[in-house]
């Protein structure tokens, strides 16, 4: 009874943990430009055939 | 129930990994601490759960555009300490399966916790996940152990905390010592971490992890767990600004508590003081002095387990109602554990792996120092630097100072904390370099808020 009380409680805070972690942006990502895979493929402007 | 609840969990964490893909690496860390297959019944039982998300980690790694493969010469001490422990298990004194199965759980420990976690966690996001994961994998034991010994089930060897196991996080001296090592995490965490909210019930959270910490080692009568205690209360001392009513506030705190302890954790406590006349205590300082006379012979220690080969006398004194010593018993001990995580790496991996072993420690501790002095008078907005860097110096000081008295020099446990001071130091190194040399920096590396605070690069 005691252990799954604990169980309850401990996987509840990290489920918490888990749902806010991909809600929120990591604040190190902010001001930046999305990076996608597809600009690694894609022609620079002014560059040279 | 508890299957699907545990399956459930450990399928969410991992699903999480779709939309962070670094979260993986934070499930492996989970399934190593909690261990599932421990907790679950049926579902779990012969599944290398580990193996599967260990594998999916690394590829998802490869994947991630923020690692971080600045290396910090403790993680090169790590891979040292890698080799030399594979090198003395392949000419262990006692060649079976034993050698190889701690091996295993050995290289583990120190490559993934270690070695691999302080690349992953690049920016301060992810270092903050990792404490809280790390303090809620400890709460669940801890907070077990502490609810039953309020309900009055605790005692020594008696208490049993989730699963009844004896290795890991579910051993009685190793919950103590990891306990009051996240106490310093746990109070970062509220101080300082966006991921949780400050409000009442995080409050009692906060108020209920830390004394779950000191009701486990209660429950559990760990000498190991009060020693921690004592030790976590000094720092705390030494640091504080009003020293004479932290002082009164131990004291009165102490004065209160102590006629509320059980007779048999005082008892068992007093021993410390007295350790040529209890069992288990006779047995570390013999074990001890058997492991120094072990490694005069093998200088190059004599692979893990070698501790199956201690053998010694106790000679114990009988005493009588009057206090009187009446005659001496002698106990025949062997094949006894080290209890001591510099004696064990001693004896199992000679003098070269203690100073490796040392390295490890001693330098993240003495970086750790370096990192707060720099930030002590900073900026308020790099005082989270300052008071991350201090925290885990204190949680690493506690579980070295713990280590002292049980055998941790191979838990997970120890290389997350380590790694976790790493990967904020590397974080920090790296937001420096940018600062000193922004454009020698790669655009996508380059720290995009706090470029402009004004540290000194020092």
């Amino acid at each position: 009874m005691i252990d799954n009380l604990a169980l309850f409680f401990v996987h509840g805070a990290l489920g918490i943990l888990v749902l806010r972690l991909i809600m929120r942006p990591d604040p190190d990502d902010l001001g930046k430009p999305r990076a996608r895979p597809i600009d690694r493929f894609r022609r620079r402007p002014g560059a040279d055939d | 129930m508890r299957d699907i609840f545990i399956f459930l969990c450990l399928f969410g964490l991992a699903a999480a990994a779709l939309w962070r893909p670094w979260l993986m690496t934070l499930t492996y860390l989970y399934t190593d601490l909690i261990q599932p297959q421990r907790l679950s019944y049926y579902l779990f039982r012969g599944v290398p759960l580990s193996l599967i998300i260990a594998i999916a980690a690394v590829l998802l790694f490869v994947t991630d555009r923020k690692k971080n493969l600045r290396l910090n010469f403790v993680q090169v001490l790590m891979a040292l300490f890698v080799i030399w422990f594979t090198f003395t298990s392949s000419r262990a004194i006692i060649q079976d399966s034993q050698v190889w199965f701690k091996w295993d759980s050995a290289w583990k420990a120190v490559i993934f916790g270690g070695l691999f976690l302080p690349m992953v966690l690049s920016t301060r996001r992810r270092i903050e996940a990792a404490i809280c994961l790390t303090i809620l994998c400890v709460a669940l034991v801890t907070t077990s152990g502490a609810m039953k010994t309020l309900a009055g089930g605790g005692g020594y060897k008696d208490l049993k905390m989730i699963v009844d196991v004896n290795s890991g996080l579910y051993e009685s001296s190793t919950i103590g010592a990891v306990g009051m090592a996240i106490v310093p995490l746990v109070l970062y965490v509220y101080k300082h971490c966006d991921l949780v909210g400050r409000n009442i019930f995080t409050k009692i959270a906060v108020v209920g992890l830390c004394a779950s910490s000191v009701l486990v080692v209660i429950g559990t009568e760990a000498r190991t767990g009060l020693v921690c205690i004592v030790a976590l209360a000094l720092m705390y001392f030494v640091r504080a600004k009003r020293k004479l009513v932290f002082a009164a506030g131990m004291a009165v705190a102490l004065a209160v508590s102590v006629p509320l302890l059980p007779q048999s954790f005082i008892d068992r406590m007093s021993t410390i003081l007295h350790p040529n006349e209890e069992v288990s205590a006779a047995t570390r300082t013999n074990v001890w002095g058997w492991a120094l006379d072990f490694v005069k012979q093998h200088p190059f220690g004599g692979g893990f387990r070698v501790s199956r080969l201690t053998s010694f006398d106790l000679s114990l004194p009988v005493r009588g109602p009057d206090g009187n010593v009446i005659r001496m018993r002698i106990v025949k001990e062997r094949a006894r554990a080290f209890h001591s995580s510099y004696v064990e790496v001693l004896a199992e991996q000679g003098w070269p792996g203690l100073f490796l072993y040392l390295g490890i420690v001693g330098g993240t501790l003495f970086q750790l120092g370096r990192m707060m002095r720099r930030y002590h008078n900073g900026a308020p907005e790099d005082r989270w630097r300052h008071d991350l860097a201090q925290a885990m110096f204190r949680a690493l000081a506690v579980y070295a100072v713990g280590g002292a008295f049980v055998g941790l020099s191979t838990q997970t446990t120890l290389y997350m904390i380590i790694a976790i001071g790493l990967a904020h130091m590397q974080v920090d190194a790296t937001r420096r370099a940018a600062l000193a040399r922004p454009a020698a920096m790669p655009r996508w590396r380059r720290p995009a808020a706090d470029l402009p605070s004004g540290v000194a690069t020092a």
